[in-house]
C-alpha cells in the first residue's frame, strides 16, 4: 500500500510539474473534460429556459397594459437620455479631432451564457462555467463584463466553453481609476463575500466612498473605461503607507446569467482602446413605439 | 456490453448535473468505488481517466490534484477492503467520512503548495458544508448506483 500511495504521489509530483512547465496537461484536460461538461450541460440548460420562458410569457400576460404604459414612460427617458449621450459623443469626436488625439477603436463584443458556477471538487477559486470557447472568441485573459460592470477575466478555454475567473478572487488583479478623483491604484479580490481592496493608491488623495471605479486600461489587458467598482470606505491612517481602500464589485456575481466577452481588435493594446458600451449594440430592439416617439419628439421640436 | 456502456454514459451525464446544482461535490466518486467492487481493471481504467478529466478539466487549479484524490480514494478503498465486507453499506458509509476527510486535506495541502492565502478561502459555513455534502452523498449515491445496476444486469439478461 506504501508503494501505491509513493507511485500515487509520484504521478502527482511528475504531471504537477509537466504541466507548470508546458501547460499541456491543462490544455488537454481543458479540451476533454471542460467541452464534455459542457456538452453534458448544454440541452438541460436550453430545455430549462425554454421551459422558464413558456411560464413567464404566460405569467407576463396578466399585468402586460400597465407594464406597458411604465415601459412607454421609461423608453421615453431612455430615448432622451441616449440623444443627450449621442450628441455628446459626437461633441467628443470633434474635440479630439481638434486636439490631434488618436481615435480610438472599439472593442468587439461577444455574448455567453453562464451555464455552471464553481463545479466540481477542483473549482476552488472562484469562477464560473461560459457556454462559449476560443472558437467564439473567448481567449485566456479576455476581460468579461456585464450591462453593469466588470465580472472578471477568461482563465482557461475549450472549443465551446471557459472558465471565467471572477474579480472577487484573490489572484484576480486589475488597473483601475477613480472617476471623479482621477486616482490610479490596483483593485483586487479578497475571498468570497468579502469587499474588493484597491492598493498602491497615492497618500493625501481625494478618493470618496461612493466614487465610481473604472479600468484604466494601463495592465494592457482590460480596456479604458468599464465600470469595476464603487468605493465603499477609505481609511487614512498615520502610519500606513498607503490608504486602506475597500470597494464593492458592480455587476451582481451571485446572479450571473448572461456576460459580454470583450475581444480586442487584432495588434492593439487595452490603454489604446476604449470601452464602449453601447456603440455596436442596439439597446432599444425591436420597439414599434420607438420611430413613433422619435418622430413626435422631432415634430415638437419643429414646432418650438 | 452496449447497455454497460450506456449505464456508464448516464451515470457520468448525471454525475455532472449533480456537480452543477451542488458545488464542490464530487459526483462521480461512487462510480468509482462501484467500478473498484466490480474488480473489471479496464472499466475502472477508462471511467478513472474520464473523471480526472472532467474533474481536471472544469476545475480551477493546475493540473494534477485529482490524481492524488482519485488515488487516495482507491488507497482508502483497498485498506477498508481488509478490515470490512467491500459491498457492505456501513463499510461505505466510513469510508465516505474518511474520504471526506482526506479530501479537505489534500485541498489545504494542495492550497499551501500554490501559496493561496489562507484569508481567500470560502466563508467556513460554506467550505465546512461541501465536505459534509460530499460525506453525505456517497452512500446514497452508491446505493442509487448499485441497484440501477442491478436492474439493467437483469434486464440485459
Amino acid at each position: 500500500m506504501l508503494i501505491f500511495f509513493g507511485l500515487v504521489l509520484l504521478c502527482f509530483l511528475a504531471f504537477y510539474t509537466l504541466d507548470a512547465r508546458t501547460g499541456r496537461l491543462s490544455r488537454l484536460a481543458g479540451m476533454g473534460g471542460l467541452e464534455l461538461t459542457r456538452q453534458v450541460l448544454s440541452p438541460g440548460i436550453w430545455l430549462k429556459d425554454r421551459f422558464m420562458q413558456l411560464v413567464r410569457n404566460y405569467l407576463a400576460l396578466a399585468g402586460t397594459a400597465e407594464e406597458n404604459v411604465r415601459l412607454t414612460e421609461k423608453l421615453s427617458l431612455a430615448l432622451q437620455s441616449v440623444e443627450h449621450s449621442r450628441e455628446e459623443g459626437r461633441e467628443l469626436g470633434r474635440l479630439r479631432l481638434l486636439l490631434d488625439l488618436p481615435p480610438l477603436s472599439p472593442w468587439e463584443k461577444t455574448g455567453a451564457r453562464v451555464i455552471a458556477g464553481k463545479f466540481g471538487p477542483q473549482a476552488v477559486l472562484n469562477s464560473v462555467m461560459l457556454n462559449k470557447g476560443f472558437l467564439g472568441g473567448a481567449l485566456p485573459g479576455s476581460p468579461v463584463v456585464t450591462a453593469q460592470g466588470l465580472v472578471g477575466r477568461v482563465l482557461y478555454t475549450a472549443p465551446h466553453s471557459a472558465t471565467v475567473l471572477l474579480i472577487t478572487d484573490p489572484s484576480f488583479r486589475v488597473a483601475v481609476v477613480g472617476q471623479e478623483s482621477r486616482v490610479r491604484g490596483i483593485l483586487s479580490g479578497a475571498g468570497p463575500g468579502k469587499p474588493l481592496l484597491v492598493q498602491y493608491v497615492a497618500p493625501n488623495t481625494n478618493m470618496r466612498p461612493g466614487e465610481l471605479l473604472i479600468c484604466s486600461g494601463i495592465d494592457g489587458i482590460t480596456p479604458r473605461g468599464v465600470p469595476a467598482a464603487r468605493v465603499s470606505s477609505v481609511l487614512y491612517g498615520k502610519d500606513m503607507l498607503f490608504p486602506e481602500i475597500s470597494s464593492a464589485p458592480l455587476a451582481d456575481l451571485s446572479r450571473l446569467e448572461e456576460v459580454l466577452v470583450l475581444i480586442p481588435p487584432k495588434g492593439a493594446r487595452a490603454d489604446e482602446l476604449l470601452y464602449e458600451p453601447f456603440k455596436d449594440i442596439d439597446i432599444l430592439p425591436d420597439v414599434p413605439e420607438l420611430d413613433q416617439l422619435a418622430d413626435e419628439e422631432n415634430a415638437a421640436e419643429t414646432e418650438n | 456490453m452496449p447497455g454497460n456502456i450506456l449505464w456508464w454514459a448516464g451515470y457520468i451525464a448525471a454525475g455532472i448535473w449533480l456537480q452543477k446544482l451542488a458545488p464542490g461535490l464530487d459526483a462521480l466518486v461512487p462510480g468509482l468505488i462501484v467500478c473498484l467492487q466490480e474488480g473489471n481493471r479496464q472499466q475502472t481504467t477508462l471511467f478513472l481517466l474520464l473523471c480526472i478529466l472532467i474533474q481536471e478539466g472544469a476545475g480551477s487549479l493546475p493540473f494534477g490534484q485529482s490524481i492524488i484524490w482519485y488515488g487516495t480514494v482507491m488507497a482508502f478503498y483497498h485498506i477498508g477492503g481488509w478490515f470490512f465486507m467491500a459491498g457492505n453499506f456501513v463499510f461505505i458509509l466510513i469510508l465516505s467520512l474518511a474520504l471526506s476527510l482526506a479530501r479537505l486535506l489534500i485541498f489545504l495541502g494542495m492550497w499551501l503548495l500554490q501559496s493561496l492565502p489562507l484569508s481567500a478561502l470560502a466563508p467556513p459555513s460554506d467550505f465546512v458544508g461541501s465536505y459534509i455534502l460530499q460525506a453525505a452523498c456517497i452512500p446514497p449515491l452508491w446505493l442509487l448506483a448499485v441497484k440501477t445496476r442491478r436492474r439493467a444486469e437483469s434486464n440485459a439478461n
